[in-house]
């Protein structure tokens, strides 16, 4: 083990950049420290541990670090322990107050260590890939499907707006009073729908005019999704969104 | 179909699906074989499976039954397949471990637990599938629930979450937690004067052990 420069690296651009071991958060570096001093997590208030968890919020801080929120809160929680405890009159100090602050964060750090034990526990288990193997047997046809996601109402507003901001780029605005009966719509989406196995959310935009062309089209299109007409999802998680005429069940069975 | 005739049929279905098959499955499978039939004759090949030394296991896995190679001949299967075992980072791991044993649950509830912010890792273990979204919670906000898979069941070769390690120490812990508040308070100690003296030798230790440290690569970190 290297005990000087290696956690240093010298980027391309000539800044200096450490590497410090992950503490994957205030619990995680406490226990870690409670376990280097040999005492447990009922000893998180000994003086010892919050002088180290400081000196180690300072580093951070030197090193130019930022240093998560979630750190200071823990040091300030540490910090008014301590000082009811430096207090030379005990009597005088909220004893119950600190009392309750130490026993909400012994339990705090119990809880994760215990959670931490079982993903131990788990990670010795007989991993598949690691430990065991199986045949990787056929693939079942409707994989692709499964990988799926199906596109969310916030998903489709989202990309909604994405329309109509580029829509606001590009078209001076005018003043077009239009009356856009969403029933009319709904025709014209099929149709798109009929030309094609899928079509891209956005495409159907594409020879909207203006804006109450464009939400008359995208509430026709809640309408179809609400009615199971028309699926949308996207292939990857925020991925572009598209829409395909939902199993054609109706249609199968009565076939015009 | 008489047993050793169903032994076969099950031990072909078996191979050829490669994931856990329910016994539901296996029987509709088999033309509706009698389920007790089809339980009994698995267990019976598993035992023989087992009682032979095989390098095949049958085990139950995420409500069904799967063949497996035998754990004791990892090394080599590894080196044929030249085979990457799965990338569990620690971070990784511990946000599995409380939603196995909490769910459903939110991720503000995680990251109470974990005490640090947890979407990059959610996002890792939904894009590895041992999570999933399992709704929205009925409370303020309609915060988003989360659940484990089938797929984190096979990973860890459990064969449902009953199985989960048994965590009786917890109550262990929570009669000392018990103790703790109803006893003296330990710790709260009046040392300033010792503080100094053990601040500098432990930082130089944390800042040297930093390429050595026992974190496995973390793969959410770094790819993000």
């Amino acid at each position: 083990m290297s005990d000087e420069g290696a956690p240093r690296q010298i980027a391309a651009d000539g800044t200096v950049r450490f590497r410090l071991p992950i503490y994957e958060g205030p619990l995680d570096l406490l226990l870690h420290l409670l376990k280097r001093a040999e005492l447990d997590p009922h000893d998180v208030t000994a003086s010892v541990i919050t002088e180290q968890y400081l000196a180690w919020l300072e580093l951070l801080g030197e090193l130019n670090l930022d240093v998560a929120g979630e750190y200071l809160v823990m040091a300030a929680t540490l910090l008014l322990i301590k000082s009811f405890a430096m207090l030379p009159h005990p009597e005088l100090a909220d004893t119950e107050e600190a009392e309750e602050l130490k026993r909400d964060l012994v339990e705090r750090l119990l809880e994760y260590q215990r959670y931490r034990e079982a993903a131990e526990k788990l990670h010795e288990r007989a991993l598949l890939g690691r430990d065991v193997f199986t045949t990787p047997g056929e693939a079942a046809p409707e994989d692709a499907n499964a990988r799926q996601f199906t596109a969310t109402i916030f998903d489709l507003v989202e990309a909604m707006g994405a329309v109509l901001k580029r829509m606001a780029e590009k078209v001076p605005r005018g003043i077009v009073l239009r009356d856009i009966p969403v029933a009319e719509c709904i025709p014209r989406i099929m149709r798109a729908l009929e030309g094609a196995t899928r079509i891209e959310f956005a495409t159907l935009f594409d020879d909207a005019g203006d804006r109450s062309v464009v939400i008359a089209t995208f509430m026709a299109l809640l309408e179809l999704i609400r009615r199971r007409e028309v699926r949308a999802y996207q292939e990857v998680r925020f991925g572009p969104i598209f829409l395909e005429r939902a199993a054609p069940s109706t249609a199968a069975e009565n076939p015009a | 179909m008489d047993e050793e005739r169903l032994r076969s049929v099950l031990e072909s279905l078996l191979f050829a699906a490669g994931e856990p098959v329910s016994i539901a499955r296996l029987s509709a499978a088999l033309d509706d074989a009698p389920r007790a039939a089809i339980q009994k004759a698995l267990t019976a090949m598993a035992t023989a499976y087992a009682t032979e030394n095989r390098g095949i296991v049958i085990e139950e896995v995420a409500g069904g039954y799967q063949m497996r190679t035998q754990k004791d001949n990892a090394a080599y299967v590894r080196k044929l397949l030249a085979a990457r075992p799965p990338r569990l980072s620690r971070p990784l791991m511990e946000t599995a471990a409380i939603i196995a044993y909490r769910q459903p649950i939110t991720r503000p509830e995680i990251e109470q637990l974990r005490g640090v912010d947890s979407g990059g890792v959610l996002e890792t273990l939904l894009e590895k599938r041992l999570v999933r979204i399992a709704g929205r919670k009925d409370a303020p906000g309609r915060p988003i629930i989360y659940e484990t898979t089938a797929e984190f069941l096979e990973l860890f070769g459990l064969k449902d979450l009953d199985a989960l390690p048994d965590l009786s120490e917890f109550r262990e812990i929570e009669r000392t937690i018990e103790e703790a508040n109803t006893g003296p308070v330990r710790g709260v100690e009046t040392h300033p004067e010792d503080a100094d003296a053990a601040v500098d030798p432990a930082l130089a230790d944390e800042v040297g052990e930093s390429d050595a440290a026992d974190v496995p690569p973390d793969d959410d970190k770094s790819s993000r």
